[in-house]
């Protein structure tokens, strides 16, 4: 009796924000602490009131706090008067404030007090917690809340009263639809024949795991033969989406494939395909744009997005200067000996490996993948893409778009054209070849560079990593046809999507073989790509 | 009167070189150990994994030199033939493996196969293996050349497809479904035709049996490479639309000098692993084949004798160089490349004997 | 002058009715440019025939298509009345009798006179036979008349890199004879010679027509006059004329399409 007057007395003094009595949690939020008085209170009719007032806090982890109370997660250290989560460690239980999200220490087992709820408490909580999320004004907040609702097994009356009383009024689109599927969920597994016929008939649309798995059971089990029969054609039809979607996403990894498969090869497009220089140093500098960018992010800790832009010019820059010392120093003592030109590369490739193994590591380095750059893109259900992937794709074929406006339109576009036709004529009308070699190579070399930039957000950045790339590089650029920009982005991405079909009953590494034998086959019946060049200069 | 003769000055030079360095290394290594000119055996293994090279360097030449074939994926013959060997190897092992089964060599028994696949049967006995160190090897290249050269492939693209080519054996040596040992290859070889691999008289059995073979191989190619065929093929090299208009069979000759090339670069690998005891898919590595043709780049290309001093003088370099400073080999090496295509393209032969050319 | 050879005899090749070759209804075209149009030629046994014309008249291309380089796109091309040209790759074209000079001398620069001249001789071509290919005394013998015939005998050892441009179409003319096929396609043989060389050049091709077919291309009208040959103009790749010089040089046509319209 005593306790339950000073209670009172506390729950007086808090709501006139005067506190004289000293609270069994102190949080700093005097609201929170008051209603965790209240919880902690033998009385169930006295928890349920702080219960209430937990709701009406308003504080930001009250959805967290909630969940941590009806899960049993949540305790409390009696003596510190901190709500606290436990983590088991080596040492022992470490107590991790529930508020400010900091160790506490390490604590025995005794001193983590519960918070005891009862059945009907529990479900209360469930109800009010789905409410809370469901009203919050974030749509993002309440499509989880419900996502969480579909996922949940035992979802209870309460809660799909919340959904049902909410499901008119909701204005986001998504959540409505996700809404009426929990609905659906739950009527699929109502007593009644005609109500589960009627909840099959709205869920055939969906591809959700959860509706499939029900509709699955519902086929094989149901006890009565229609639904069994009307379940039955449904799932026939929702696998049937989905494989068509899986198709569709098989067709976009390979599309995504081919896309890293062309950035890597386009620079070599325009060294090999239009300058005719076998570069095999190719590789390295693609390397060497993605440790720029993991040299940009050194630079700039934490702020790897920025870091990731910014590396774009600067190893644009940075390899297409190297380009230039390489084609300055070596390469252009060696026009007209292709075969003297790979051994040299060759050489300068194991230079530019090792230069990285001895100054940086000769370890992997680990390039961070900056927030907008990771997650996914959720098409529907059965889809999903990664939204690294897809932006590299983008970044392939705006890069590609570029190179070929710089070969179209630009004048040096058009010199190095004309040197690759005719090098005595171009520099008879006055071009310096020259000059337009070396900013030709600087190009390609550049563009390698940019690849490597891009590749630093798919795959290990390491000095031996370039050397993964050169075969596959040289082989697309002979396929799509040496000396055609068009021809190397047809082949890379056909290649790519070719590689991702063979993939499913091939296995990854056969499927890159086959690959191999197809194309040194193709080269074999057709030497000069899928789109050779015309006329005499095919001659050469 | 023409000016070639079978064997010229270095040839005979190189040849005796072999013969003495054979005989030496033999003696000295039979002198009993602590005596002042005895020889350890691992130098005779090193000797002998010097000449599985200079013979494989060989190979490489007689494509490249004197036919113009660049081929960026001999060092895929040579696996081939390594693997060939290996098998025998491993078959030999017989119970004597970790898990004691009598037939099925360890790998199999770790992956639950029941029985030996096809393809290593006959392994067991050594004039099969022998057979198929020449035939393996031969045909591959034979069945490679068939298509390359008969759809008229050339120059720098057929030296990116022999890349392809070697890449793609790499990429399938490494799958353990294919039944060679997967990652690991095939090792812990116990013995060789009865004779114990850790002995040293095989050792020095290993080490003559490459000379040899080096010795014979190069007078086949200096054969080869006097004869008609010989003027023939670096007719081809040099114009070789031109000699189809005299009415040479040109896609035959590349076929058959390409596969004789592969067989030797098998017989080369068919030695080496004996001696370093393992194969795995490493060695079909395009940076291993690269390699073999920068042996011959720096030695001269279309001097056999500069492939074999090549060969020798890069490993031993190698060898030294990994020993003392291995962050600086790479860093050497690709200088040599560098060094040799842009200011001796004739390699450290022609630097020698900048007189002989008019033969070559 | 020495004798020569009698062409080493063909299997398979039938010229009863004496024509050696036949092109007819022969059409082919570079990216839409017709190179060689509706070409009719037919050349006789033992027949020395001269082909003129403006530049690109078709004329190198026409060589082509005999030899198997270029492919028409339409039209027969056959050799004797029995062999399909057009079916035959290069070296089997050679290797039944056809052989050729091209117009920019295409010699081994890195053989000897003497070793161009055994790469060519006709006879060993299996890969084996080339192996063990001896010099025989009958083929040396050959070799050495031949270079006598060309010229060339002081030469023998000379690497042909150091070669003049006039020597080393000798040379060529030389492999040519070494190969000795019944059929020869010469292009452009006065190039750089001097009117001695040509002189003796005429003579040569004289000399082979009593024993083989002979087509000459070339631009040198004077050589041409000498060579006392019918003579076939090609003008944008059919037969604008054909017959005799003095015919030809009274040909309107002709004379319009040198001298201009």
């Amino acid at each position: 009796m005593q306790r339950m007057f000073a209670v009172g007395l506390c729950l007086i003094a808090t709501l006139s924000s005067t506190s004289i009595c000293a609270s069994s949690i102190e949080t700093g939020d005097e609201a929170l602490d008051a209603a965790f008085d209240l919880l902690l209170n033998k009385n169930f009719n006295i928890k349920k009131q702080g219960l209430e007032a937990l709701v009406e806090s308003g504080h930001p982890k009250t959805v967290e706090l909630l969940e941590g109370v009806v899960n049993g997660t949540l305790r409390y250290l009696r003596t510190e008067k901190k709500l606290v989560w436990q983590r088991q460690s080596s040492e022992g239980l470490i107590a991790i404030d529930a508020l400010a999200d900091d160790e506490l220490g390490l604590f025995s087992k005794r001193k983590f007090k519960r918070i005891t709820v009862n059945n009907k408490l529990r479900s209360d909580i469930r109800s009010r917690l789905a409410g809370l999320q469901l009203d919050n004004p974030d749509p993002q907040v309440r499509l989880n809340a419900v996502q969480k609702l579909m996922a949940d097994d035992e979802i209870s009356d309460v809660q799909l009263e919340s959904i049902a009383t909410r499901i008119d009024s909701e204005s986001d689109q998504p959540t409505k639809d996700a809404m009426a599927l929990v609905l659906s969920l739950a009527k699929l597994r109502d007593p009644q024949e005609d109500v589960r016929l009627a909840a099959l008939d709205s869920v055939k649309n969906s591809m959700t795991p959860q509706v499939r798995q029900r509709v699955a059971a519902l086929a094989s089990s149901d006890e009565s033969a229609r639904v069994r029969e009307v379940a039955t054609s449904i799932q026939t039809r929702i696998e049937r989406r989905i494989s068509n979607w899986s198709k569709v996403e098989t067709i976009f990894f390979g599309l995504s494939l081919g896309s890293v498969m062309v950035l890597a090869a386009i620079g070599l497009a325009i060294t090999f395909g239009v300058m005719g220089v076998i570069n095999m140093a190719h590789g390295e500098l693609i390397m060497l744009g993605a440790y720029t960018t993991y040299l940009m992010q050194q630079l700039m800790p934490g702020q790897p997005g920025y870091a990731l832009l910014l590396s774009i010019p600067a190893a644009f820059v940075l390899t297409g200067l190297v380009g230039i010392v390489i084609e300055r120093s070596v390469i252009r003592f060696l026009y007209g000996r292709p075969l003297e030109t790979l051994l040299a590369t060759f050489g300068i490739s194991l230079i530019l490996q090792q230069f990285v193994r001895t100054t940086i590591s000769a370890q992997n380095v680990a390039v961070v993948t900056p927030e907008f750059l990771s997650g996914v893109w959720q098409l529907n259900e059965a889809l999903s893409l990664t939204l690294n992937r897809v932006y590299i794709f983008g970044f392939c074929l705006v890069v590609f778009a570029v190179l070929l406006m710089v070969v179209r339109f630009t004048s040096l576009g058009l010199h190095v054209r004309a040197v690759s036709q005719n090098r005595d004529m171009a520099r008879a009308i006055g071009i310096r070849s020259g000059r337009v070699d070396a900013l030709t190579f600087g190009l390609g070399a550049g563009i390698a560079g940019l690849a490597g930039v891009a590749l630093s957000q798919l795959s290990n950045v390491g000095p031996n990593m370039g050397q993964a790339y050169i075969v596959d590089s040289f082989l697309v650029v002979v396929f799509g046809g040496v000396g055609n920009l068009w021809g190397t982005l047809i082949s890379g991405l056909s290649l790519g999507v070719i590689n991702k079909l063979i993939e499913p009953w091939a296995g990854a590494v056969l499927a890159k073989i086959l690959l191999l034998v197809f194309i040194i086959l193709f080269i074999q019946k057709r030497p000069r790509g899928l789109f050779p060049q015309k006329g005499r200069a095919a001659e050469q | 009167m023409t000016a070639r003769s079978f064997l010229n000055t270095q040839d005979k030079f190189v040849l005796a070189a072999l013969v003495l360095i054979a005989v030496a290394v033999v003696v000295f290594n039979s002198l009993p150990e602590g005596h002042v000119l005895h020889l350890p055996t691992y130098s005779v293994t090193l000797f002998g994994k010097y000449l599985t090279f200079a013979l494989l360097a060989l190979s490489v030449d007689l494509v490249w030199g004197y036919l113009g074939i660049l081929s960026l994926g001999h060092g895929a013959f040579f696996a081939l033939g390594g693997y060939v060997m290996g098998m025998h190897l491993t078959r030999e092992i017989g119970d004597r493996g970790v898990y004691a089964n009598p037939v099925l060599p360890d790998f199999m028994v770790f992956l639950n196969w029941n029985e030996l696949p096809w393809f290593w049967l006959g392994f067991d006995q050594f004039w099969f293996t022998v057979l198929m160190v020449v035939l393996v090897p031969g045909l591959a290249a034979f069945i490679f050349g068939w298509f390359a050269f008969r759809s008229r492939v050339t120059g720098v693209y057929l030296s990116i497809i022999t890349q392809a080519f070697t890449y793609a054996l790499m990429l399938a040596f490494f799958r353990n479904e294919m039944g060679f040992g997967g990652n690991n290859g095939l090792t812990d070889f116990k013995d060789v035709l009865g004779f114990s691999l850790r002995s040293d008289a095989t050792r020095r059995g290993l080490f003559v049996a490459s000379a040899v073979a080096l010795f014979i191989a190069y007078v086949i190619c200096r054969r080869i490479v006097t004869s008609r065929l010989g003027l023939v093929s670096i007719a081809i090299r040099d114009q070789e639309d031109r000699v189809r208009f005299l009415g040479h069979h040109v896609d035959y000759i590349k076929i058959s000098l390409f596969a004789f090339s592969a067989v030797l670069a098998g017989i080369a690998g068919a030695l080496y692993v004996p001696q370093v005891g393992i194969i795995n898919p490493g060695e079909f590595s395009p940076l291993n084949s690269i390699e073999i043709v920068v042996w011959v780049a720096i030695g001269g290309r279309a001097t056999l004798y500069g492939a074999v001093l090549g060969a020798i003088g890069v490993n031993y370099a190698k060898t030294w160089l990994t020993g003392a400073a291995p962050e600086l080999w790479l860093f050497a090496l690709g200088g040599i490349f560098l060094l040799v295509t842009l200011f001796f393209p004739k390699g450290v032969a022609g630097v020698s004997w900048p007189s002989k050319r008019t033969t070559r | 002058m020495r004798d020569i050879r009698s062409p080493s005899p063909v299997a398979d090749l039938d010229i009863r009715n004496g024509t050696v070759l036949y092109m007819e209804g022969v059409s082919v075209s570079f990216d839409g440019y017709k190179a060689i149009d509706e070409l009719n030629f037919y050349v006789n046994h033992n027949e020395l025939r001269c082909v003129i014309g403006p530049n690109g008249a078709g004329k190198t291309t026409m060589m082509d298509i005999i030899t198997g380089k270029t492919r028409p796109d339409e039209g027969q091309c056959w050799f004797g009345s029995r062999l399909n040209l057009l079916r035959m790759k290069e070296d089997e074209i050679a290797r039944s009798g056809i052989g050729r000079k091209f117009q920019k001398p295409t010699v081994f620069d890195n053989h000897s006179v003497f070793e161009n001249m055994e790469v060519s001789a006709d006879g060993v071509r299996s890969v084996y036979g080339l192996f063990t290919a001896r010099l025989s005394g009958e083929v040396r013998a050959q070799i050495e008349s031949t270079l006598e015939l060309i010229g060339l005998a002081d030469e023998s050892r000379t690497p042909v890199a150091r070669l003049s441009h006039g020597q080393k179409q000798w040379l060529e003319l030389g492999m040519l004879l070494m190969q000795n096929p019944m059929l020869l396609l010469i292009d452009e043989p006065a190039a750089g010679m001097t009117h001695d060389e040509m002189d003796r050049t005429i003579e040569l091709l004289t000399q082979l027509k009593l024993t083989h077919s002979v087509v000459v291309v070339e631009h040198d009208m004077d050589f041409v006059r000498n060579l006392e040959s019918p003579i076939t103009v090609l003008h944008q790749g059919s037969v604008l004329a054909e017959g005799k010089m003095q015919d030809i040089q009274e040909d309107p046509k002709v004379i319009e399409v040198y001298l201009g319209s």
